[in-house]
């Protein structure tokens, strides 16, 4: 699932209510600007036919024409309509054409009524009685009949307009509204960027956040890391004690077969039933084997003497690198190239025993090199793989857990199987296997399997 | 010489050999409308008859016109104004008005062409007989001082005969014989044996240019007008109101509208037996007036009284009872023109049920200028015409019922009648002035002297070619063809055919 920020997952949530009401709001408000603007222009109309409807009255009752027509006419000059007085429903004055005066009226079809106003295809028609002194005269009417098209323009204009400002003040509160959401978020940001120098720089102390909820998160986060790290401690300590006893029982049995040899060798010695030559091989293996065992006593010693172990969530390349710089400013002239398939691997290590085992390797790989020793790195499965491989000679594999185990004698002042020995205890010490394997370049490969976060 | 209310005359004269010019076919195409009669008069002041006032409205322009829904615009006045008192107005003259031979218009002008109406020579005289003053103050200033503050004055000064003619051409004899005025239209010629008048437009008509070029107005029947209206040879039967299921329209367009005339069968109190209220009366109820409307003219306004409907007066409705009068001995004669379409029908309608209500009537179908001639000596007991508007207001047509209006067609002597005119026409408030003539209007309906018939709906024949023809609900002499346009591209003759 692809994450996105908060902010944007707020704004586009947002958004779907936000477009629909703002476009709600709009049509209404430009529907109640364009309904008021409709109403009060055909009231208007109506209006001017009823002030007049006195004067109109009057004149009806003078049968004065002429004069009405005038008046007619002046009145659709005004409202840009057609104007018919009728009397008994014939046509008595009209603005429009002589041609119907004296007859019969007819009235345009209607489909719809609103507020005494009828709309028709093409036109609005508004009727007003004719009254003097609050009484009708008989049967005598002003129809004021507007075409629908130029009469709709306006409202047409008016809710388009109240459209366009509704809509643009929508997008501009809208706009504020993404501030407003992005300023709330600050607080966000500050949690966020606290909590990660906590993780990075183990920074507990920083300002107060505003936001009540988020200080008790950020309080929460940093009462949790100070437990994690306390907790990572005692596991530590638990660790490096349990590596011990574990380095305790290893050298245990490693010890016991050395320890049953001697024996053997000297109950051989002593025994008086054996022949003369197996008694005197028997003595001389005595001070062999007690020679190996101090040894491994010895490379024991030296290896729970080390550092106890403090593991850490740290990118593995920076101590490998870190390796290969020691060694390459102590032996320059073999080369020592590297490869790393991330540049960011986070293993949980101790980084300055675990570059102590690398660096081992290392210089183990360089003194038996050739020329050359490659050193790569890579994630497989869930484990993380440090190669270091060399051009030399390579090792005798059947002897290679002797070396392990502290009990070979290096050819070279005896350091390539006390190193390995110490690496052994080291890679062992972070969970992890070292692992020996002929090397395509023609030497030795070692491998260091360790887990990842 | 009628007093009041003009005489609108259908059908003039039968047996014109229609000749046939494709006035469609000239290079400029001529507007062609067809007349009942060529103008008796061209002297504005002198016309007393529709088609001399519809020749003269296209030919001179006045200070004031009416529009089509008769609202009172200016003409040949940019505006006017008038005093507290409504004694007084002030009219200004447009600038760059001009007569047709190129003079400009004057005040000077206006004055002496109105001061000609008040003259002895003129027969409307009684129209302006409310103008105490004239004067010009300058070229384009004019002033009218009225001796009473007279509300129907303004309408009077957009009528048709309150035109403005060049002051210092008039007093030329043969200048109504080819007129100058300044209206839409130049007056070219006149041909008696075709019986046409030739006008152009004026290029320098103060609304501007009229659109149509050329206009012939040609004297004709109603029954040759429809003939040559079906041979595409006219565009304009506007001077005869059709009814408005006649086929022409078909074959064109048909533009209805009221218009402010009576038909009247009028009854003269000077003869016998129409000298007795109680026979007026009694005639007026028993005369068929829905059965009359409904065969004759279906589409026509049910006359309520005499006034047209949407004037002033026109809801004066009278009762009358006459449950204990039987119909006199005499015979009664109503002269009836002989050129309208439906006379002989009439006739017989009209006969035949004032006969099955003991009447001894007779309808005598006379030539027209036979009847106006009897109608201006008073010498019928009974006629029928129809009576047009100049102006719209009622006192127009109640005018004809004063006791000292030689035009007094009914010879009716009311002093009540009299004293409530000449109070009104003083009155400016117009509820007052209402009430005033519907009093007067009740007692002339009491007096039973005219027998409304209806208000008639003009329905216009126009051809198809002719467009912005907007008819005037006062009277056809009033339509605005300066505005009526005959697209140039749409033959007469296809246009029928189609």
């Amino acid at each position: 699932m692809k994450s996105m920020s908060l902010f944007k997952h707020v704004n586009s949530s947002l958004n779907p209510y936000r477009w629909a009401i703002s476009v709600l709001a709009a049509v209404l408000i430009s529907g109640l600007f364009a309904g008021i603007s409709l109403e009060s222009r055909l009231d208007t109309d109506k209006k001017m036919a009823e002030s007049l409807a006195p004067y109109l009255a009057t004149l009806i009752e003078s049968s004065d024409r002429p004069e009405l027509l005038r008046v007619l006419q002046s009145i659709a000059e005004a409202t840009k309509s057609d104007v018919v007085l009728t009397q008994d429903e014939t046509v008595f004055a009209s603005s429009r054409s002589l041609e119907e005066l004296d007859r019969k009226f007819i009235k345009p079809k209607t489909f719809v009524r609103f507020f005494d106003i009828d709309f028709g295809n093409n036109e609005i028609v508004t009727t007003t009685n004719i009254k003097k002194s609050g009484q009708s005269l008989e049967d005598s009417k002003v129809y004021i009949i507007s075409p629908l098209l130029p009469s709709m323009e306006s409202t047409l204009g008016i809710f388009l307009g109240a459209f366009v400002a509704s809509i643009l003040i929508s997008l501009f509160s809208a706009r504020q509204m993404r501030k407003a959401i992005k300023k709330a978020l600050r607080p966000m940001d500050q949690l966020h960027a606290e909590i990660e120098g906590m993780i990075t720089d183990g920074h507990l102390e920083s300002e107060p956040i505003q936001i009540r909820e988020l200080e008790e998160i950020r309080n929460t986060v940093r009462s949790t890391k100070t437990a994690l790290d306390n907790a990572k401690d005692q596991l530590a300590e638990t660790k490096a004690k349990k590596l011990s006893s574990d380095a305790y029982k290893r050298l245990i049995h490693d010890l016991h077969n050395p320890v049953s040899a001697l024996r053997q060798m000297a109950s051989l010695a002593h025994d008086e039933t054996q022949d003369l030559e197996t008694q005197t091989e028997a003595a001389n293996s005595i001070p062999r084997l007690a020679d190996q065992i101090l040894s491994q006593v010895t490379s024991a010693k030296k290896n729970l003497e080390q550092d106890p172990i403090a593991l850490r969530d740290l990118n593995i390349v920076d101590c490998i690198k870190d390796g290969i710089r020691q060694v390459q400013t102590l032996e320059n002239s073999k080369s020592i190239s590297a490869s790393f398939q991330d540049e960011q691997i986070t293993v949980p290590h101790d980084p300055l025993l675990l570059k102590r085992a690398i660096v081992n390797l290392l210089e183990n790989g360089v003194e038996a090199a050739n020329s050359r020793v490659r050193v790569s790195v890579l994630r497989k499965d869930n484990n993380t793989i440090i190669k270091v491989c060399d051009d030399g000679a390579g090792m005798d594999e059947t002897k290679v857990p002797v070396y392990l185990q502290g009990r070979g004698q290096s050819g070279k002042a005896n350091r390539q199987a006390f190193g390995l020995s110490s690496t052994n205890h080291i890679v062992r010490s972070h969970g992890g296997k070292l692992i020996y394997r002929k090397s395509d370049l023609g030497g030795s490969s070692f491998e260091i399997r360790l887990g990842v976060i | 010489m009628f007093s009041g209310g003009r005489i609108l005359f259908l059908v003039i004269s039968i047996g014109f050999i229609i000749q046939s010019p494709s006035y469609a076919q000239s290079p400029s195409p001529a507007y062609v409308k067809a007349i009942y009669s060529l103008p008796l008069s061209l002297d504005p002041i002198k016309m007393n008859d529709t088609a001399s006032l519809a020749v003269g409205n296209l030919i001179y322009d006045g200070l004031l016109k009416f529009s089509p829904s008769l609202k009172i615009e200016g003409a040949l006045a940019e505006s006017w104004s008038s005093s507290k008192d409504g004694k007084t107005l002030t009219f200004k003259l447009k600038k760059n008005i001009f007569f047709h031979n190129g003079d400009p218009v004057t005040a000077a002008d206006a004055e002496f062409s109105l001061k000609r109406a008040l003259s002895s020579e003129s027969t409307v005289r009684k129209f302006y007989d409310s103008i105490k003053e004239i004067r010009s103050v300058n070229d384009s200033t004019l002033v009218i001082e009225l001796n009473f503050p007279f509300p129907p004055f303004l309408s009077v000064l957009a009528g048709a005969t309150a035109k403005v003619l060049p002051k210092n051409k008039v007093s030329d004899p043969k200048f109504f014989s080819s007129p100058i005025g300044s209206g839409a239209f130049r007056f070219t010629s006149l041909d008696s044996k075709k019986k046409e008048i030739n006008l152009v437009a004026f290029e320098k008509y103060h609304s501007g240019v009229p659109k149509i070029s050329r206009m012939i107005l040609k004297e004709t029947t109603e029954d040759e007008a429809l003939k040559l209206a079906r041979n595409s040879e006219i565009h304009d039967l506007a001077n005869w109101p059709l009814t408005e299921s006649d086929s022409i329209f078909s074959l064109g367009q048909r533009i209805s509208s009221p218009v402010a005339s009576t038909w009247i069968i009028g009854l003269n109190t000077h003869k016998a037996p129409f000298n007795k209220l109680k026979i007026r009366q009694l005639f007026k109820v028993s005369i068929p007036v829905d059965e009359f409307r409904k065969t004759f003219y279906p589409d026509s306004i049910k006359a309520n009284g005499y006034v047209p409907n949407g004037l002033t007066g026109s809801q004066v409705k009278v009762e009358l009872k006459v449950s204990d009068i039987r119909p006199p001995k005499e015979k009664i004669t109503i002269a009836i023109p002989r050129e309208l379409a439906r006379g002989q029908e009439m006739k017989e309608m009209i006969e035949k049920a004032m006969t099955s209500k003991g009447w001894k009537v007779e309808v005598n179908l006379m030539p027209w200028d036979q009847l106006m001639e009897g109608y201006s000596k008073k010498l019928h007991q009974a006629f029928l015409v129809a009576m047009n508007m100049d102006y719209p207001d009622a006192d127009f047509l109640l005018k004809n019922f004063e006791s000292d209006n030689p035009d007094n067609f009914s010879g009716l002597k009311n002093s009540k009648i009299d004293l409530l005119l000449k109070t009104s026409r003083a009155t400016q408030d117009r509820k007052q002035r209402e009430t005033y003539y519907k009093e007067a209007l009740r007692l002339i309906e009491e007096s039973a002297v005219t027998v409304n018939l209806f208000h008639p709906r003009a329905n216009y024949w126009v051809s198809k070619c002719v467009q912005n023809f907007k008819p005037n609900i006062l009277s056809d002499v009033y339509i605005d063809y300066s505005k009526v346009v005959l697209a140039s591209d749409c033959e007469t003759n296809k246009v029928v055919q189609q």
